[in-house]
């Protein structure tokens, strides 16, 4: 495998998770109590920090485009001081090393604690099979509510989409789930790791649509 | 007002049973944007060469009036119900818009229930429904489509465009798109019958992932499922950089050299290899979905 690949699908969904999490902060209501719920999920539940190293080289990347222009503009050195400074070895050194600790740092500091949550990790462990999977309690006060207020009125087709949203947060935190009890005996495997990426940012992302419709029917305060 | 709110107002309409007719029509420049704001029924939206818009339909007698007003360039088309409205969570019934647009317009169009049907639209589209369907028809500007529990289907015109659209439970299909390309779909399937392909990302979970289209040269083609099986089907130009992987698929290739098996189970397997040199990237990932690649 190249290891190009997958790194950068990897940033592509740490991207998005980011964003979605932003769209998150922003959409919820002051008064909720999800979003810390939330910041505390992604704190605790990122993955393990290997995940995130690349495993190779990118190929072809262009540390400094601008370079070329300014080669081509005439902009460069006139090859009067060709000779080494006597400490540039050193120094360049020195800097390389500060800005590869720095980039460590900055990776350390981002990306917290990388252990996997201890519940599922003692799932895993138990080797107890198929995990079982349940909605959080706000998330099915929720669905209640909406299918109360949605009984018998000319809106019941988005008490469907609201059943379609519950079945597949169940779906996905099932997979999510899975996923994790795979990782406790291959924890190694970049696939399954950008896997874990993608169905936990489909799990933030029905966490998000919940929301929505929740206060398009206006469950937190009319119903 | 925003559309949740205008929604809570309505969760909370009793039942009504007549409609009633509108036609109005607004002078608009032949480039703006025009939004439309509806919670429930059709959304029908056409272009045409003139320089106005034109609201035809009925609305719904929970409705308190249509309000088409022009801001600048913008025209807004709103459905406006009355603030003191309360009742037993109905919509009051649905309310139908046919709207005629300069076809060199942006559109913006929020619903809630409403199927949204556009077509002949030049301009940028954004179009957003919770259970209604979109289907539209676009052109070489950006569009942004979006459903959950609706399906999403564009028809292009193979223009070099940007197109992204989501969905949670329904599917989501795009004909003759070229250009770059994004979707998202939770359990509903992709399905992507392209031109011209220069960057796709392509994600479901549960859902099966579809692409048929050719490479550009640099093309990025990234399609991740995780219990869904994804299919690439290669059209004329297929040089390019491949990385396809599965934990407990399989992988079953037209061209390329054979994939390995990983030794994770009963199946599992990985498929690198570079076919010709164009500088094209083509990732594949799922978990225990299938991966088909073939030209």
């Amino acid at each position: 495998m190249t290891g190009y690949g997958m790194t950068d699908g990897i940033s592509r969904l740490d991207a998005r998770a980011g964003d979605l999490a932003r769209r998150l902060q922003r959409d919820l209501s002051p008064d909720t109590d999800l979003w810390p719920r939330i910041a505390a999920r992604l704190k605790s539940e990122a993955p393990p920090r290997p995940w995130r190293m690349p495993r190779a080289i990118e190929a072809g990347r262009d540390l400094w485009p601008d370079i070329r222009a300014r080669i081509d503009a005439g902009d460069r050195f006139d090859g009067t001081n060709r000779e080494p400074h006597p400490w540039g070895a050193g120094l360049a050194a020195a800097a390389g090393l500060v800005a590869v600790t720095a980039l460590i740092l900055m990776l350390a500091m981002r990306l917290g604690d990388f252990r996997l949550p201890g519940e599922v990790t003692a799932s895993a462990d138990s080797s107890a099979g198929a995990a079982t999977v349940a909605l959080p309690a706000w998330m099915a006060d929720t669905f209640a509510q909406f299918d109360e207020a949605a009984a018998g009125t000319s809106a019941a087709a988005l008490g469907d989409t609201a059943r379609s949203v519950q079945r597949d947060f169940l779906m996905v935190r099932g997979q999510r789930l899975q996923i994790e009890q795979t990782l406790a005996a291959y924890g190694g495997d970049m696939n399954l790791r950008a896997q874990w990426r993608h169905v936990y940012l489909a799990e933030l992302r029905l966490i998000d649509e919940t929301e929505k419709l929740a206060n398009l029917y206006g469950t937190r305060t009319e119903i | 007002m925003n559309i949740r709110k205008r929604f809570v107002l309505l969760a909370c309409l009793p039942v009504v049973a007549h409609a009633t007719p509108v036609d109005q029509r607004i002078d608009a420049a032949s480039d703006g944007q025009v939004e439309v704001h509806n919670i429930s029924g059709d959304i029908v939206v056409s272009g045409w060469d003139e320089a106005s818009v034109h609201v035809t339909g009925e609305i719904s007698e929970a409705a308190e009036r249509l309000d088409v007003r022009r801001d600048g360039d913008r025209v807004i088309i709103e459905v406006v119900y009355p603030n003191d409205w309360r009742g037993d969570g109905n919509f009051g019934g649905d309310t139908d818009l046919r709207i005629s647009l300069p076809r060199g317009s942006s559109l913006l169009v929020e619903t809630v229930s409403a199927d949204v049907t556009v077509n002949d639209v030049e301009g940028e589209q954004d179009l957003t429904s919770v259970s209604g369907d979109v289907i539209t028809e676009t052109f070489a500007a950006e569009a942004r489509l979006q459903s959950v529990s609706g399906d999403v289907l564009v028809n292009g015109q193979n223009a070099a465009a940007r197109t992204s659209a989501s969905a949670v439970s329904g599917d989501v299909e795009m004909n003759r798109i070229s250009g770059e390309i994004s979707v998202e779909s939770v359990s509903g399937d992709v399905e992507i019958i392209g031109g011209t392909i220069e960057r796709a990302e392509l994600a479901s979970v549960s859902g099966d992932v579809s692409l048929r289209g050719e490479l550009a040269a640099n093309a990025r083609v990234r399609a991740d499922s995780t219990s869904g099986d994804v299919e690439l089907l290669l059209s004329g130009n297929t040089a390019a950089d491949y990385d396809l992987t599965t934990f407990s698929g399989g992988i079953d290739n037209c061209f390329g050299p054979r994939p390995t098996r990983t030794g994770r189970g009963d199946s599992g397997a990985s498929l690198s290899f570079t076919e010709g040199g164009s500088g094209a990237r083509v990732e594949v990932s799922t978990m225990s979905g299938d991966i088909g690649l073939c030209n």
